[in-house]
């Protein structure tokens, strides 16, 4: 593939979107990032339905998620992708605030790839970030 | 035949021997030296004045003296001691005579033996000797010997001959029991004992063991005996022992073994000498029991001496002395027959080996006398019995007789004796006093003892004990001379069973004519009083049971005639039993109800089924009404003919009630439970909704209070960046906010773990303390390499509880203690446990540091409660609020003693 797929990113909250992107900067990841605001939107998105109805055809390297998410949540929208077959082998990473022992569990018998929690200190979070793309859009091979 | 002139040439020449110097040969004198002088034999001529002519060297050699100087010197001179000695007198007589003689001599100078052979001729003697000192002393020590054998073998033929003709069996064996020696006596013995006729010969014996000789278990125990002497060196003297042969004769032997010792005094085997003395031990046996015999006439002539007693009492007493009259007492049975009545030891029993001898009294046959053995025993005269055993069994029946013959002169009611033995009552005369004099065959059975055993005994012992005097009862009539007839009571038998009999009792006269004794008649009513008992028991209680039923029970004969019936019935009609009896239901009641009570009695007749059924009934007697259930059921005989109604009515009104109020109950507790099940129901939906909302409320803050958080610290750092170059104010307020953003992180932390504890359930298990204060305490010690940090742990105890919670309590104590702490030196935690008399522990981390003020001491188990500032010690201000959380959810409490700069004590009592 000639093309670098972009890694889908699912966050309401400007704040985080706006954080996570420079952290993904300062990363100088060559992927595109697209940034959906809830989890209908990350359907939406995946399935080329709604606003994105004429979006180029290409799969996401990886989809990040935050779990509290408007209209549907981001536990809904793991469920969603990993009962999908077309969908399901695109890795999905929970990125949140949420250290809550049943958001945890939940995802992982939904069959989430990572799970991880949001430093408050941005320095970690940086870190938490980088290595998440690193991870994700470079080591991970993907099918 | 010459002599040389010279000194060569002087040599004498003997005649007839092979080694003389034969004339024929012409010799010439040198040759003759040189054979002179090489030959072995010694050799020296003397002239007729006995001047040595020559010497060879071989005889200097023996003499010691050089041969030169020898020649012309005198022999006697030279050899002083030997003059009249054999050589001189020998050398003389050949001289003289002229004949050669050959002579063997010991020549004591020397010690040694020569043989001589000496040639005479006329010019002297020509002399060949040997030293035959060495062949002599063998020959010498070979006679010695010889003779020495000669003597021993002399000696031994004659030590054998006389053992021989000893009568005792003498033998010897070696040390591995070997026989090396057996004399005739033995030889002859072994033969006996193997059951042979002819002697063994000593071939057939020596070098071989008992057990080649004997069979195996008499080989045994000859070889014990053998090996305590041949091993242990021990001494066997006179050992009496019984044997018996093969031929199952008996033998009794005296018997002695000694070890046998070499000059060194080591043990080679042994000798044995066996004499036989059955003979004498056999008539010490036949003495003894000559003198059994004695002793037993004796003693039976002395009891029989007794007169005026009963037989009865007296022929028991003889039965253990003849028993050990007998040869074998252990094993001897008597019985004695008088009169119809037996008298025997304890252990009779029939058996073949019987002696009997007849009882007369004026020559009539009154009983006879028996004796048997229990087991065979040898042959003996008659059976298994002596003769003299015979003679006195003999003299034992004819005294028997004579006293027998005197006491029934002397004793008329033991003429009665032989009658009550005919009759099968138990019929027994007692004198007043009690004792038994006869006890008959139907008595035995009755009472369950035999007569020996209880004559001359008191007849009370079969008295039960409420019954002892019954017999001075009997006395003041019996002395009158009044019988007494039919008098029931009880008795006793020795094995405890209780009869009931029925006693007839007649007076009897002495021969002074005074009642001194009694007849009684006995029979066994046992089983007509217990008959009696269980029918008048069983009325009794059927009555008890009638009377006291709580129902109402009547019994009416198939024409409706009242029988009987019981206190209720009589209160439903209100008049008595008697009353009642022998009248009809149209007596009592309407003419309409008593006909249908008469139908249904009929209907229950026809039938034979009960009939049941419900009704009110008004009781005459005070009026009150109750709800009955009344069964009449038809009642047969033993031979199946009906012989009535049986009526039964059970009040059974409170039934009717309960059951009424019990189906309101039930009622009302399903709708109660209905209601209950509901309010369940709310209740835990309010709470599944409560703890929804708290759950929800956790959520919520772990969610959405931190990212407000992560966004400030994230837009100060990114605006710091902004900045190209801060001042250091900037750079601090910067700092400022990340430390406080990260501060508040770590409380919301804190606060969802506080809450989350607070829904965690409590398991609880045993926890020790012990090892779990231990390992919390082992992770400070590395503390100890920057810290003067003292940890005191005493013994604590195993308690219930959840192990991760009470983990939290201690580690959250230990590291406030080791917190508090830091600013002190040395510092001292110390955790130990008091035991309180309520069997609680009390548990105590104590430390030296900063302490707290108690006006304070309520606040320390808050939220967020903090007693010093975060620069002092830094914490997010939860660790005991959790800590108390816990304690509390354990049923336990906590709480703290301290004082500012002298430490703190937290106890726990749980």
């Amino acid at each position: 593939m000639g093309k670098i797929p972009p890694i889908l990113y699912a966050e309401d909250n400007e704040n985080d979107v706006e954080l996570t992107l420079t952290a993904f900067r300062e990363c100088k990841l060559q992927n595109r990032i697209d940034v959906v605001y809830d989890g209908q939107q990350v359907i939406d998105y995946l399935t080329y339905h709604g606003k994105f109805n004429d979006r180029p055809e290409e799969k996401p390297v990886v989809i990040l998620l935050d779990i509290k998410m408007p209209k549907m949540d981001g536990i809904q929208a793991l469920k969603i992708i990993k009962s999908d077959e077309n969908l399901k082998t695109i890795p999905v990473v929970m990125l949140t605030s949420s250290s809550m022992e049943k958001d945890l569990i939940e995802s992982y018998n939904l069959g989430v790839n990572a799970y991880v929690v949001k430093p408050v200190d941005f320095t970690e979070f940086l870190e938490a970030v980088k290595k998440i793309g690193f991870f994700w859009a470079l080591i991970n091979k993907t099918v | 035949m010459h002599i040389f002139e010279d000194e060569k040439n002087r040599i004498m020449t003997p005649k007839n021997t092979d080694e003389a110097v034969c004339p024929a040969f012409h010799w010439d004198s040198e040759q003759l030296i040189s054979i002179l002088e090489t030959m072995t034999d010694a050799f020296v001529s003397l002239d007729k004045n006995w001047c040595y002519t020559y010497m060879n060297q071989r005889a200097g050699e023996i003499f010691g003296r050089d041969p030169k100087t020898m020649i012309g010197k005198h022999i006697w001179t030279e050899f002083p001691e030997e003059i009249g000695q054999p050589f001189h007198l020998n050398f003389e007589k050949a001289m003289k005579e002229q004949i050669f003689i050959q002579m063997e001599e010991y020549y004591p100078p020397y010690d040694k033996w020569f043989e001589n052979r000496i040639h005479p001729s006329k010019e002297g003697l020509a002399i060949f000797f040997q030293d035959i000192t060495r062949r002599k002393k063998t020959e010498l020590a070979l006679k010695e010997s010889e003779e020495k054998f000669r003597a021993l073998a002399e000696e031994r033929a004659l030590f054998k001959t006389m053992i021989n003709h000893i009568p005792s069996s003498v033998f010897a064996k070696d040390q591995q029991f070997r026989k090396t020696a057996a004399n005739s006596a033995h030889l002859k013995q072994m033969a006996n004992a193997l059951g042979l006729n002819e002697p063994l010969t000593e071939s057939e014996v020596i070098g071989k063991t008992d057990f080649d000789i004997y069979p195996g278990k008499t080989a045994e125990l000859y070889y014990q005996e053998d090996e305590s002497v041949i091993k242990n060196g021990e001494t066997i003297m006179n050992r009496e022992q019984y044997s018996i042969n093969a031929a199952g004769e008996s033998s009794w032997e005296l018997i002695s073994k000694i070890p046998l010792k070499n000059e060194q005094g080591k043990i080679i085997g042994m000798v044995g000498i066996a004499h036989d003395i059955s003979e004498l031990v056999y008539q010490k046996h036949i003495l003894n029991e000559r003198l059994k015999e004695l002793r037993c006439l004796y003693r039976v002539t002395e009891i029989l001496q007794e007169i005026n007693v009963h037989p009865g009492k007296i022929i028991p007493k003889l039965i253990p002395h003849i028993v050990q009259a007998y040869q074998h007492p252990e094993f001897t049975a008597v019985r004695i027959l008088v009169e119809g009545i037996y008298f025997q030891s304890d252990n009779f029993m029939e058996t073949p080996w019987i002696q009997s001898s007849v009882i007369f009294v004026s020559d009539k046959e009154v009983g006879k006398i028996e004796v048997l053995y229990l087991k065979e025993m040898p042959e003996n005269d008659e059976g298994p019995f002596y003769k003299e055993e015979r003679a006195l069994l003999d003299s034992l029946a004819r005294m028997i007789g004579q006293f027998i013959d005197r006491s029934t002169k002397a004793q008329p009611a033991y003429l009665l004796t032989s009658l009550l033995e005919l009759s099968n009552d138990a019929i027994v005369i007692i004198s007043l006093d009690g004792t038994v004099v006869t006890w008959n065959k139907g008595a035995e059975q009755l009472y369950g003892t035999p007569a020996r055993e209880i004559i001359g005994k008191n007849i009370t012992v079969f008295y039960p004990s409420d019954l002892k005097n019954e017999l001075q009862f009997f006395d003041s009539k019996l002395k009158q001379g009044e019988s007494i007839s039919h008098h029931e009571t009880k008795r006793r038998r020795l094995d405890g069973s209780q009869m009931d009999v029925s006693i007839n009792l007649t007076p009897l006269k002495n021969g002074e004519g005074i009642f001194d004794s009694f007849l009684a008649i006995s029979h066994d009513i046992t089983e007509r009083k217990n008959n009696e008992r269980v029918i008048e028991n069983e009325r009794s209680r059927l009555r008890t049971l009638i009377q006291t039923i709580p129902d109402l029970v009547w019994l009416k004969d198939p024409e409706g005639v009242y029988l009987t019936c019981n206190p209720q019935f009589e209160r439903l009609l209100g008049v008595q039993e008697t009353e009642i009896i022998g009248k009809t239901d149209f007596h009592f009641a309407s003419k309409e109800n008593a006909t249908v009570f008469r139908k249904e009695d009929l209907e229950v007749i026809k039938t034979g089924k009960p009939n049941i059924n419900l009704g009110k009934l008004t009781f005459v007697s005070d009026g009150h009404t109750g709800f009955f259930e009344t069964i009449k059921t038809p009642m047969y005989d033993s031979k199946g003919e009906v012989i009535g109604v049986l009526g039964i009515a059970r009040n059974i009104t409170e039934i009717q009630q309960s059951r009424e109020a019990l189906a309101e109950r039930e009622k009302q507790l399903s709708i109660l439970n209905q209601t209950l099940e509901n309010r369940v129901e709310e209740r835990t939906a309010e709470l599944e909704a409560a703890n929804k909302d708290l759950e929800a409320f956790a959520y919520s803050v772990s969610h959405d209070l931190r990212s407000p958080l992560r966004h400030i610290d994230g837009f100060s750092r990114l605006l710091r960046k902004t900045i190209t170059e801060p001042s250091s104010e900037a750079i601090r307020f910067f700092d400022k906010i990340s430390e406080s953003s990260s501060k508040m992180s770590s409380m919301i932390d804190a606060l969802l773990n506080f809450s989350r504890l607070g829904r965690k359930p409590v398991s609880k298990i045993p926890v020790n303390l012990d090892t779990m204060v231990k390992q919390i305490v082992d992770q400070y010690q590395p503390l100890k390499e920057t810290r003067n940090i003292d940890f005191k742990i005493g013994k604590l105890p195993i308690i219930q509880g959840d192990p991760n919670l009470l983990q939290t309590v201690f580690e959250n104590l230990i590291s406030n203690a080791v917190k508090f702490t830091s600013n002190t030196n040395p510092a001292v935690v110390e955790i130990g446990c008091r035991n309180e008399k309520d069997d609680k522990h009390v548990i105590f981390i104590k430390d030296n540091g900063a302490g707290f003020d108690m006006a304070y001491a309520d606040k320390l188990f808050n939220v967020f409660q903090r007693l010093h500032t975060t620069d002092e010690f830094e914490g997010t201000g939860i660790g005991l609020a959790n800590v108390k959380q816990i304690i509390q959810k354990h049923g336990a409490s906590i709480y703290a003693e301290g004082k500012v700069n002298h430490g703190a004590t937290f106890y726990i009592a749980i």
